[in-house]
């Protein structure tokens, strides 16, 4: 007896195949979309963009910030102590010599610091750049891998923080270099001639005395 | 030569075993019927996933190439140097300005009591010295404001970047999460089985058509050994 076969699951299995070849052609597209854009984030954040000119700009304004102030005290202290070591007669002596050495050495040592926190935070710069570098890798394996689309929405929260330099005033960067008895205390004793002075009775109040010399 | 009951024995089974191959013919086309069915509505479950998953796959790709587009280093420079002329302005107090560019009643309002009055050439340094001290001060608070662009300032450069990062990473999640459940929806599709086609009587019919075989072939037996007997 002729007539038809059983059923037949040949198209069943062509199409389990064809599926599998979507699939496969599906990935390779992933996964040049996947080269692209990573090929285009490391062009995007790469030094031929974000290079050393565009940090130096950063630590260059921190510096004018900070180093016009340290400039500042130390033209100040160095003043004082000009003056102190001319009121206590030893503006040409080893004791002046000293102090000015000391005084330079505090000055260098704040400068140093200055500069070294000027550097450390234009690494937190770097560091910032590269966190958004990072998020934006996070962004397109997000893009063409959903399963890690809320994990990396998750960890977004905890994005890029700058570390801001101090912005303050520095405080008081030179210690001061007592020079001389009459630099000690003449503060008090300017006080006290001025008190002396404010104090004195006028010409026009009963038994003032008059100069008539 | 053959007795009735045989007769009737083999032609019980040839009917039953013709209707049987009927059943079994009709349940293959029933089957073969089936099948192209399920392929028909796997390939359509397939087309709406891959189509609705490209769609939010774009989405993704839309938000996620807005974000790095405006995280350049031009956009990055403009934008830190827009919030740097902002800073500045905000942060240097008017009569430092003023007193910087050399408008004579800022550095007046400067000058203590009594100076007013002192020999122009006198009044004269000590306005060149206070125009001094502000330009410094302006100067230094214009390096401060470049500062504060590059990070904590309201639009300053970290924070923009996180503004952009953020926004875009909640819409990709957003399309994340629908694909997920799309493809979810459509791992139960891909599990849905083909109908699987039983053939009901179908033994009985075997069993009937065997039964016959059986009469016929007894009947036939007794008539041969009585023949040789």
């Amino acid at each position: 007896m002729g007539g038809k076969s059983g059923p037949s699951n040949n198209q069943m299995v062509q199409f389990e195949m064809q599926q599998a070849q979507e699939a496969k052609a599906k990935e390779n597209k992933r996964q040049a979309r996947l080269d692209q854009g990573k090929a285009a984030i490391d062009s995007l954040f790469g030094k031929e963009n974000f290079g050393d000119n565009f940090y130096d700009k950063y630590r260059v304004n921190e510096l004018n910030y900070s180093l016009p102030q340290l400039h500042q005290q130390y033209d100040t202290a160095k003043n004082a102590m000009t003056y102190d070591l001319a009121r206590a007669g030893t503006l040409r002596s080893t004791a002046a010599g000293y102090a000015q050495a000391l005084l330079e050495g505090q000055n260098a040592v704040n400068e140093g610091g200055i500069r070294a926190k000027a550097d450390t935070d234009t690494a937190a710069l770097r560091n910032s750049i590269a966190s958004q570098q990072q998020q934006a890798y996070n962004q397109l394996y997000a893009t063409e891998d959903p399963t890690v689309a809320a994990n990396t929405a998750a960890n977004s929260v905890a994005n890029a923080q700058l570390t801001q330099p101090n912005t303050g005033a520095l405080g008081d960067l030179f210690k001061p270099i007592a020079i001389g008895l009459g630099s000690a205390i003449a503060p008090a004793y300017g006080a006290q001639q001025a008190n002396a002075y404010l104090n004195a009775p006028s010409g026009r109040q009963q038994g003032s005395q008059t100069n008539t010399a | 030569m053959c007795d009735p009951i045989s007769i009737i024995g083999l032609g019980l089974s040839i009917g039953m075993a013709a209707a049987n191959y009927s059943a079994q013919e009709e349940m293959a086309n029933q089957q073969q019927s089936a099948n192209d069915s399920w392929v028909a509505y796997q390939r359509r479950q397939s087309q709406e996933f891959q189509k609705r998953d490209e769609e939010l796959r774009r989405n993704a790709d839309a938000a996620r190439t807005a974000a790095t587009s405006e995280l350049t280093v031009e956009k990055q420079n403009k934008a830190q140097e827009n919030e740097q002329a902002r800073l500045t302005t905000a942060l240097t107090p008017e009569d430092i300005a003023n007193a910087a560019k050399g408008d004579p009643n800022a550095i007046a309002g400067m000058m203590l009591s009594g100076q007013q009055h002192m020999a122009d050439d006198v009044k004269g340094g000590i306005h060149s010295r206070i125009q001094q001290a502000a330009a410094e001060a302006r100067d230094r608070l214009a390096a401060l404001a470049a500062v504060q662009s590059y990070g904590g300032s309201q639009y300053g450069l970290t924070n923009r970047a996180n503004t952009i990062l953020n926004a875009s990473g909640q819409d990709i999640r957003l399309a994340g999460n629908e694909r997920a459940g799309q493809l979810a929806a459509y791992n139960v599709a891909k599990a849905v089985e083909p109908i699987k086609i039983a053939q009901h009587g179908g033994q009985a019919l075997g069993a009937l058509a065997g039964t016959g075989a059986q009469i016929a072939g007894g009947g036939l037996g007794t008539a041969l050994a009585r023949g040789i007997a």
